[in-house]
């Protein structure tokens, strides 16, 4: 059996080598049917991955703790208790980078010049310097530190719409955790620009015991617990170990999946259109490859019918098909991995922003502007995967000749 | 919600009511302009002009007020918008709408809407008279300006006052301290916005300016008039009065 | 199958073969009869269109007769499946074509391998196999080139070694001198004579060269489809030779 298929592998590989350049042909759709999924699938999550994780350290984190009924109400007196012992219990954990505790206001702020919806995000400054990037998106003035009380940063387009510089004071109106209103004035310690529109409008950030001490919350609580974890990736996985061994009766962790919908559905939709693509650009790819595979058996007919004559089996000559494909297969593939992740590495770094000259809103997801500097996800099991796929997908389409080889005439094709 | 404007501005005059001893204690003129329209209670018809670029509207309102922290206002005309109504209790407010027979407490995030498409937001209405714990006031002028002899009160917000306004001046007259205008400075000492006093009649006994406007200055063409028809001052209501079960009467 | 037939390779009874369907059928086998028995080494002989290809196809197993029995080594292959029609041609009988028909990825000596390699022969018999009878047909040397750097004459021979590798009990060869010189044609017979003499095996040939007959042992002539009975005369072979 052994000799019988080294034969065919060699009758297989050499066939391949025959024909050069239809070989080259093949080879040559399948590394860019390889390539270019794994190029810009590793691009786009790496895309994705990056907002992901610039959303979730300047909001809540990738998983957070908060009260169970807080998704659905998102008021100041739906807090979560005993904070101090769950935030330290996080913080010994290894697979925790960091933890930020946020309390949430939603409420007005007024000027002379009018008044605009807010929400007041109460931060601890030590902990957003080492998390977020809003500290380094201050455009004027400073960013907060620890007991600046009443003063607060906000957006540019909320200063813009409450006609307030930096020094200013504004009043902002809420309700306590009793849902008696409360004022209190706020003067502008700095002035924040994301890029998103959504979040330069519509937030203000102070330190958090004062916003504590606005609504009457005590220092153990707080509206959210922000988790940053090392591996964002499988936060799932912790999560649910967390809610069994961390979570009070009222608290609940969630991933920054049910914390920011809109995110992840925008990013959802976009990886469907992406793998959209991906399959349409493959099916093409494939299309080229399946037809000069198809080819390449048409072309030996002949051949076939003499080797069926002096008594190759059927199931040998299929074999021979299979090692062909293989072979394209195993040569080009890894080679479409590895130029992909050649191209990544080329492109890793540039500034697309100075490629395509847009302003930062037009990239944006879900009201977040995506980082422009391209920075590709590298994942050992993602390139392999799509490579694999590839793979499969070549050695599938090496079925159909099989059906043409065995519907060949020995006698027809043998007529001279 | 109209009334709650009303009552507001009363509240504005309100706050700057706070008496002292002497002559001409600038808390004390601020107090009894307070009290011109309020008393303990009152009781009125009024009417409401909004004019912005975009459109004209009138209203005629019936209110109700008791203390401070009372009020009850109705929609009378015109038919279309008919029994909405507008409750303040302390700090909360209350629309009723009697087209979808609903009762609706108005959260703090829309405390900064436009109420009734006036320009005062829901927030102008609920204001608590603080005036003088986020105040201070001095008298900067006293004699005659432009043929009436006037006072002029000057407030100065306190530090950490939740207070969006730089300064603001009252501008009553120096006899019978009848508000003529208060001018809102914002916090770079623009002027941002005119409340006038005019039209003063004898109104249940009392003197009072009958109507007043609101002028935005960085809109001069738009503005928010209100007119008082009638009113009966220290008229006797029950607490029970404003209740939520009155406001879908 | 019985012991009194047990050299009877090929027993054909009353074969018919038509071609086509409905109204334009071909009958290019009319009820031929025929036996060879091992050893033999028969030359068929006919006008073009006489039927003899598709008689080698349907002996050989390429193709099935319409009615009539092939009996082959005993067995009746018309009731064979196709798996084991291709076994019965990979062990009992050796193909030779007018063309060749070498795998032309494979050297010389892979070819004439090839046969053995299907049938699970280890690799010193192999070896041994082709090596002397690459000797035997004059290829040594010339072993390890692939067919396209062979001369027309050295490919037949390949492709008779390769018939003849297995050791085949029946070789069919279809006007394997047409595309050759009489020169080469004269020693690719005098190599098949060689190999009938030497290991029994039974040759059957169709051609159109009448200097063929004089290595046959018997001549048979197909007219229309039929075995002709009559003696050949010299006009018929003068004939069949300008086709
Ligand atoms: N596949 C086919 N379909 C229809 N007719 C066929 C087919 N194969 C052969 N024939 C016909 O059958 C007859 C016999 O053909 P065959 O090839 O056996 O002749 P031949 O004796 O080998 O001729 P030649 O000496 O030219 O090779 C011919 O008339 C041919 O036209
Ligand atoms: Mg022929």
């Amino acid at each position: 059996m052994m000799p019988k298929a080294l034969m065919i592998i060699r009758i297989a590989w050499r066939s391949i080598w025959r024909s050069k350049r239809r070989t080259l042909i093949s080879i040559f759709s399948i590394v860019i049917g390889t390539g270019l999924p794994t190029f810009t699938v590793c691009l786009g999550w790496g895309f994705y991955n990056g907002l992901i994780d610039d959303v979730a350290r300047l909001m809540a984190g990738h998983v957070t703790y908060e009260h169970v009924e807080y998704r659905n109400s998102p008021s100041i007196d739906l807090w979560v208790d005993d904070i101090q012992a769950i935030n330290s219990a996080l913080n010994n954990n290894d697979e925790v980078l960091s933890t930020k505790q946020m309390v949430l206001l939603q409420g007005v702020a007024h000027t002379a010049k009018g008044a605009v919806g807010v929400s007041l995000m109460g931060i601890e400054p030590s902990k957003e310097i080492s998390v977020s990037f809003l500290p380094d998106s201050i455009v004027s003035g400073e960013y907060l530190s620890q007991g600046d009380g009443r003063r607060a940063i906000i957006g540019n387009k909320l200063a813009e719409r409450l006609n307030i510089k930096v020094g200013k004071k504004f009043v902002f109106t809420s309700n306590d955790i009793n849902g008696e209103l409360v004022e209190d004035l706020f003067r502008v310690k700095g002035i924040f620009k994301t890029g998103s529109s959504a979040f330069d409008s519509y937030v203000v950030q102070s330190d958090i015991n004062f916003a504590r001490e606005v609504v009457g919350l005590n220092s153990n609580a707080t509206s959210q617990l922000g988790i940053i974890v090392k591996n964002p990736d499988n936060h799932d996985k912790i999560l649910e170990r967390w809610q069994n061994e961390l979570a009070s009766n009222d608290g609940v962790f969630l991933s920054w999946r049910q914390i920011m919908p809109d995110i992840a559905t925008y990013i959802y939709m976009d990886r469907g259109s992406l793998v959209i693509i991906m399959i349409m650009l493959v099916i093409l790819v494939q299309f080229t490859m399946f037809s000069t595979i198809l080819m390449s058996v048409l072309e030996r007919k002949r051949e076939f019918a003499s080797l069926l004559a002096i008594g190759t089996k059927h199931v040998e000559l299929n074999l021979q098909i299979f090692f062909e494909t293989l072979i394209f297969g195993l040569i080009a593939c890894p080679i479409g991995s590895f130029l992909g992740v050649g191209a990544l590495k080329w492109v890793e770094g540039y500034d697309i922003s100075k490629l395509i000259e847009a302003n930062p809103e037009d990239m944006s997801i879900g009201g977040f502007t995506m980082d422009p500097i391209i920075t590709p996800f590298f994942s050992a099991p993602l390139i392999l995967q799509i490579s694999i796929i590839i793979f499969l997908l070549v050695l599938i389409l090496g079925i159909v000749p099989m059906f043409l080889v065995s519907r060949i005439s020995i006698v027809d094709e043998l007529r001279a | 919600m109209f009334k709650i404007f009303l009552v507001n501005i009363f509240i504005c005059i309100i706050f700057l009511n706070y008496a002292n001893a002497s002559n001409l204690d600038p808390e004390k003129i601020l107090d009894e302009v307070d009290d011109l329209y309020r008393s303990n209670s009152s009781h009125g018809i009024i009417t409401l002009s909004v004019t912005t670029i975009n459109w004209k509207r009138t209203l005629t309102l019936e209110q109700w007020s008791k203390g401070e922290d009372n009020s009850l206002i109705k929609v009378l005309k015109p038919k279309k918008e008919k029994g909405l109504a507008t409750l303040r209790v302390d700090k909360n407010m209350w629309n009723y709408m009697p087209k979808v027979k609903r009762v609706i407490k108005i959260p703090s995030s829309m405390m900064s809407s436009s109420w009734m498409g006036s320009h005062f937001t829901n927030d102008d209405l609920v204001k608590q008279s603080r005036m003088t714990e986020d105040y201070t006031f001095s008298i900067t002028f006293e004699g005659t300006r432009e043929g009436k002899d006037i006072i002029e009160i000057t407030c100065i917000p306190n530090k950490d006052a939740a207070v969006v306004w730089g300064r603001v001046e009252v501008i009553v007259f120096r006899n019978d301290y009848i508000p003529i205008r208060m001018i809102y400075y914002d916090e770079d000492l623009l002027l941002s916005r005119i409340l006038e006093f005019t039209d003063i009649k004898i109104m249940d006994g009392k003197m009072i300016p009958t109507l007043m406007s609101m002028i935005p200055v960085n809109e001069p063409d738009e503005s928010t008039i209100i007119r008082w028809e009638k009113i009966q001052f220290d008229v006797s209501i029950d607490d029970e009065f404003f209740s939520l079960r009155k406001l879908q009467q | 199958m019985s012991t009194v037939k047990s050299n009877e390779i090929v027993l054909l009874q009353n074969i018919k073969k038509d071609y086509g369907q409905g109204n334009v059928v071909t009958e290019a086998l009319r009820g031929v009869d025929l036996k060879l028995v091992k050893g033999d080494f028969t030359v068929m002989m006919g006008p073009s269109g006489s039927g003899k290809s598709t008689l080698l196809n349907i002996i050989g197993g390429l193709d099935r007769a319409t009615s009539g029995k092939t009996i082959i080594n005993g067995q009746d292959i018309g009731i064979l499946s196709n798996k084991a029609l291709s076994l019965m041609r990979l062990n009992n009988i050796g193909f030779v074509f007018q063309n060749y028909n070498l795998i032309p990825v494979l050297t010389a000596y892979e070819n004439a391998e090839y046969v053995l390699m299907l049938q699970g022969i280890n690799p010193l018999q192999r070896r041994e196999k082709v090596m002397s009878l690459l000797q035997e047909i004059g290829l040594d040397g010339l072993e390890n080139r692939f067919p396209r750097e062979l001369s027309g004459g050295q490919q037949q021979r390949v492709a008779i070694a390769r018939a003849v590798a297995s050791d085949p009990q029946l070789v069919l060869a279809d006007e394997i001198t047409a595309n050759v010189d009489s020169e080469t044609a004269q020693s690719l017979l005098e190599l098949m004579v060689s190999l009938n003499q030497n290991n029994k095996t039974t040759f059957l040939f169709s051609t159109h060269d009448p200097a063929v007959i004089k290595f046959a042992k018997r001549v048979i002539i197909l007219k229309d489809g039929n075995i002709s009975n009559e003696k050949l005369s010299s006009v018929e072979i003068e004939e069949s030779t300008h086709k």
